[in-house]
């Protein structure tokens, strides 16, 4: 079974939002509600001043404190260890919102449940990558199986030494970020 | 203390409840005083409105605190005045609340093309949408 | 002040249940300890705990999204015991009831009060427990939240349960007062309590906020909110002025000039500590920043 997660190279991101606006599209999310944020770190002054545009999304934990907190056991992780909601045990308490440490799950009020990025599970299922990954126009994401050392993934994690957001949390996030 | 307690066990003999169950007061009661039914109903209710009014008092303390949060919470955040110049945001949000929605070439919206100078310098020198 | 996912819906529930189980705990602590002239308290606390804990779950369940427009999804809340709403749910189903047998059995309401009477003791020791457990799920709820570093602390539940406490035993003496109205003079030896029970709620909140400023970054930020940041007027003014230190010197006074202070004081005292545990809540809440993850 292939342990999916994905790869950022945050110096070639230029934060055009293509892969915000795909995960919308694909996901059919409102202008207002997004599964992916890109937020940008600025560093420094002039004459040495430098930007980062960094995309945050569900991490898919493998230590999901989402998943430990939610009531109904709508939050669930499957075999490809893709972290999901259930839509129909959803009860929208909101508890996972409040104990994701990212802040990025949403709350989706005409349906009353929680959502997050979902990988594209159905795409991937049938051998596709997700929406932000093929739209990239810098290719700045790569998205494969962690557990297999061919993969592109597994390879440029271990050149780049790239490193998932907050680590020490102890959430054991699936999202690598090269950022220098 | 005493003179208190003795008040006090002068009202519990009075209102006492009409069952026949005895109270684990620590007054003596004189027996065969059978309470009247007002004063079994006057103490039925105000054991409902001690109910009712503890609860209602907690809800009306919980919505003039979230009152006071929310009325007060305008004076305390202050929203940023020093946007750029050339903010194209209202332009292209009329553009996004008009009715006919206009053609969306490749290339700068005409109304914000039409109200921003370019570089090259000449006035109506609108970048050409087709064919460069 | 952050944007939380958690709004006045779930605050509200906070304080209710809260307060409706400290409220329990004050009556049952009065029928055991001083039956004679505290049998207005612990009636009144009786009568106040279940309604109280009852409003507040039903704002939890109007909370609830999709869990309140199809109602049927409620019985998956049980589902998942490593989540404290899971175990919310298990402790309030079993002490609504009790609290409601309790005031039933302490003021001889209907034909089950009569019965439960002979369990009084079984209904109070069970009853107390589970108060006790109501007051500091709460807390335990917010505090495994390890996402929000000024939330993550054990201090948490502690000070969940102190405010319980002080705002539960406030609410019986509202109750008391309305009850049987010559008990205000009884109500002063009350005082004490109030006092106690305020000064350790002061003291954990010191704790609180104290190590909350070692605790981490984002930790300290949130302490910083609180103490010189845009929440401040509303910690120093609602929660730390007008909820703990206003009623404090009333109920001193009111010690010592037993049985002198006018009602509106000994009342207006209660009400105060209400204030302060509404909004203690209310700030813990909007003060939860999350971790800094870039």
């Amino acid at each position: 079974m292939p342990r999916y997660g994905i790869a950022i190279d945050t110096t070639k991101c230029i934060g055009c939002h293509a892969c915000r606006v795909a995960c919308q599209n694909q996901n059919e999310l409102r202008f207002d509600e997004a599964f992916n944020w890109i937020k940008s770190k600025d560093r420094g002054h002039f004459p040495a001043y430098g930007a980062e545009f960094i995309p945050v999304q569900c991490n898919h934990c493998e230590n999901a404190p989402c998943q430990r907190v939610c009531p109904t056991g709508a939050t669930y992780t499957t075999p490809e260890g893709v972290v999901l909601v259930n839509p129909k045990t959803c009860v929208g308490c909101k508890y996972c919102m409040e104990a994701c440490p990212y802040k990025v799950r949403i709350i989706k009020h005409h349906e009353g449940i929680v959502e997050k990025c979902r990988f594209c599970i159905e795409m991937v299922r049938e051998g596709g990558t997700p929406a932000c990954v093929s739209t990239c126009p810098t290719q700045v994401r790569i998205f494969g199986d962690l557990d297999d050392p061919n993969s592109e993934i597994s390879k440029f994690i271990a050149q780049h030494r790239a490193q998932p957001l907050r680590p020490d949390l102890g959430t054991r996030p699936k999202i690598f970020y090269k950022r220098s | 203390m005493s003179s208190n307690s003795d008040t006090q066990s002068e009202k519990d003999v009075e209102a006492v409840a009409a069952s026949e169950t005895v109270i684990e007061t620590g007054d003596a009661e004189s027996p065969g005083e059978k309470p009247t039914n007002s004063q079994i109903n006057d103490r039925r209710g105000r054991m409902i409105t001690a109910g009712l009014l503890a609860t209602v008092v907690l809800a009306v303390i919980a919505i003039l605190v979230s009152g006071i949060f929310q009325l007060t919470s305008r004076w305390l955040i202050v929203c940023p005045r020093d946007l750029p110049v050339n903010d194209p945001a209202p332009i292209l949000w009329q553009d996004v609340l008009s009715q006919e929605p206009t053609s969306a070439k490749l290339g700068v919206p005409k109304m914000v093309a039409s109200q921003a100078g370019f570089k090259s310098g000449q006035e109506n020198s609108v970048p050409n949408k087709s064919g460069n | 002040m952050v944007e939380s996912a958690w709004g006045w819906l779930i605050i509200a529930y906070l304080f209710l249940a809260g307060a409706g189980s400290g409220a329990f705990i004050a009556a049952v602590a009065c029928e055991l300890l001083a039956p004679d002239w505290s049998k207005a308290l612990a009636r009144a606390g009786s009568l106040a705990a279940g309604p109280l804990v009852a409003v507040g779950t039903a704002c939890l369940v109007f909370d609830l999204e999709a869990g309140f427009w199809e109602p049927w999804r409620q019985i998956y809340l049980v589902g998942n015991l490593s989540s404290m709403i899971s175990w919310g749910v298990l402790i309030l189903s079993f002490f609504i009831p009790l609290a409601l047998l309790y005031a039933a059995a302490l003021n001889d309401i209907a034909f089950i009060g009569k019965i439960a009477k002979k369990y009084l003791i079984y209904i109070e020791m069970i009853g107390s427990f589970l108060a006790v457990a109501t007051a500091t799920y709460t807390g335990v709820l917010i505090a495994v939240v390890n996402g929000v570093p000024f939330w993550n602390t054990p201090l948490m539940p502690v000070l969940f349960l102190a405010s319980a406490m002080s705002t539960g035993l406030a609410v019986a003496m509202i109750g008391a007062a309305i009850i049987d109205i010559t008990t205000v003079k009884t109500l002063s030896n009350f005082a004490l309590g109030h006092v106690i029970f305020l000064a350790v709620e002061a003291l954990v909140l010191m704790l609180f906020v104290f190590m909350s400023l070692t605790r981490s970054t984002e930790a300290a930020l949130s302490a910083g909110m609180l103490i010189s940041g845009v929440l401040s007027p509303y910690f120093w003014g609602l929660v730390v002025i007008l909820g703990i230190v206003a009623p404090f010197i009333l109920s001193i006074i009111e010690y010592y000039e037993y049985g002198e202070m006018p009602k509106y004081l000994v009342v207006g005292a209660d009400l105060l500590v209400l204030i302060g545990g509404m909004s203690l809540r209310a700030l813990i809440i909007f003060s939860g920043a999350p971790p800094q993850v870039i």
